[in-house]
């Protein structure tokens, strides 16, 4: 019952949901049905998706809105701290 | 003795364990082949391999693998415990048994693309997740011990990044594999994310297979499709289910 309730779900939310844009890239990430519940926002339709959730600079100083933006982070490529001495070592 | 080696890890009946070393030496021959054993004292003594280590950690053997963290520490801690009075190897390709590989050099492929990419590590599916949505990190992030760790072990400036990649293969360097078996885990860390947050954060540098990521899934059966796989470039493939299995049945080429 579970499983088909959110089967059902994530259908209403692939055509219902909002169009949510990678603020990095510009592309697509996906759709998403944002719920406001007990204070908090509940996001569905996001779960493969690794998003960071920040609220945009202004170029304009605006105060009656301001705007969440999705963004994600690039593909992992972080220098060396140290390096390995991969050397073999002939004595074993 | 060689310079590479593969770690098979693996939970299975000792004639399936048997066959599938005979079948990597067949398929993929170089290395020397060590079985990390995560199934039973009894069936880990019983086993006819040439190597083997037997893993004497609980935390590796979870039934619901997220949500209770599931741990390769106790491979690290019995692999690195093995591999201390045999100092020869250099290079170390860790694979889970439903790993196969589709090329008979996949090792040489793997030590090709590690000095191609100046890495020290190698895994699929290679993401930073701090400060996103993702449900492990969102997990781990719950638990108060878990910045604190990070922030005590890292030799980076940004403290605060989280990788995660996934545990059925990787490559490494053996130093950055004894490095972080040394690390050990406190607070216990998911695998997918321990192995490449503690490399990034003993200062080894970890890059991801990207173009073999749609042969290396995290779920499903890719054992059907093996022909397919191989002729679209697939070096390996992941999950395959029943293949030893199927192996040990037909004794056919897959």
């Amino acid at each position: 019952m579970k499983k088909l309730l959110l089967a059902l779900l994530r259908g209403f939310t692939a055509v219902f949901g909002a169009r949510v844009v990678d603020q990095r890239t510009g592309r697509s990430i996906g759709r998403a049905l944002f719920i406001p519940w007990r204070g908090k926002l509940r996001v569905i339709g996001l779960a493969d998706k690794r998003v960071i959730v920040t609220f945009e600079s202004q170029h304009r100083l605006t105060y009656w809105n301001q705007a969440l933006t999705f963004s994600t982070h690039p593909e992992p490529d972080f220098p060396h701290e140290r390096k390995v001495d991969d050397s073999p070592d002939s004595s074993g | 003795m060689s310079e590479r080696l593969t770690i098979l890890l693996t939970h299975q009946a000792e004639p399936l364990v048997e066959a599938m070393v005979a079948w990597w030496q067949r398929h993929a021959p170089g290395p020397d082949i060590l079985i990390a054993y995560g199934g039973t004292r009894e069936r880990f003594e019983a086993l006819r391999v040439p190597e083997k280590v037997f893993v004497d950690d609980s935390r590796l053997r979870t039934r619901d693998h997220q949500r209770e963290r599931q741990s390769f520490a106790g491979v690290f801690s019995a692999v690195n415990g093995w591999l201390r009075h045999r100092q020869s190897y250099r290079l170390i390709h860790l694979s889970e048994f439903d790993c196969i590989p589709l090329c008979g050099d996949i090792f040489g492929k793997l030590e090709a693309r590690l000095a191609a990419e100046d890495a020290d590590i190698l895994g699929c599916r290679l993401e930073r997740l701090d400060g996103t949505n993702h449900p492990h990190y969102l997990y781990h992030s719950a638990d108060p011990s878990f910045a604190p760790f990070l922030n005590q072990i890292s030799m980076r400036k940004d403290r605060a990044v989280v990788l995660s990649m996934l545990g059925c293969v990787s490559f490494w360097k053996r130093g950055a594999f004894t490095a972080v078996a040394d690390a050990g885990e406190s607070p216990p860390l998911y695998l997918e994310i321990a192995m490449p947050t503690l490399a990034h954060h003993l200062g080894f540098r970890v890059r991801g297979l990207g173009d073999q990521s749609a042969w290396v899934q995290p779920a499903g059966n890719l054992a059907p499709k093996l022909d397919a796989l191989r002729a679209a470039g697939a070096w390996m493939a992941h999950p395959v289910k029943d293949f030893w299995e199927e192996q040990l049945r037909t004794g056919a080429r897959p």
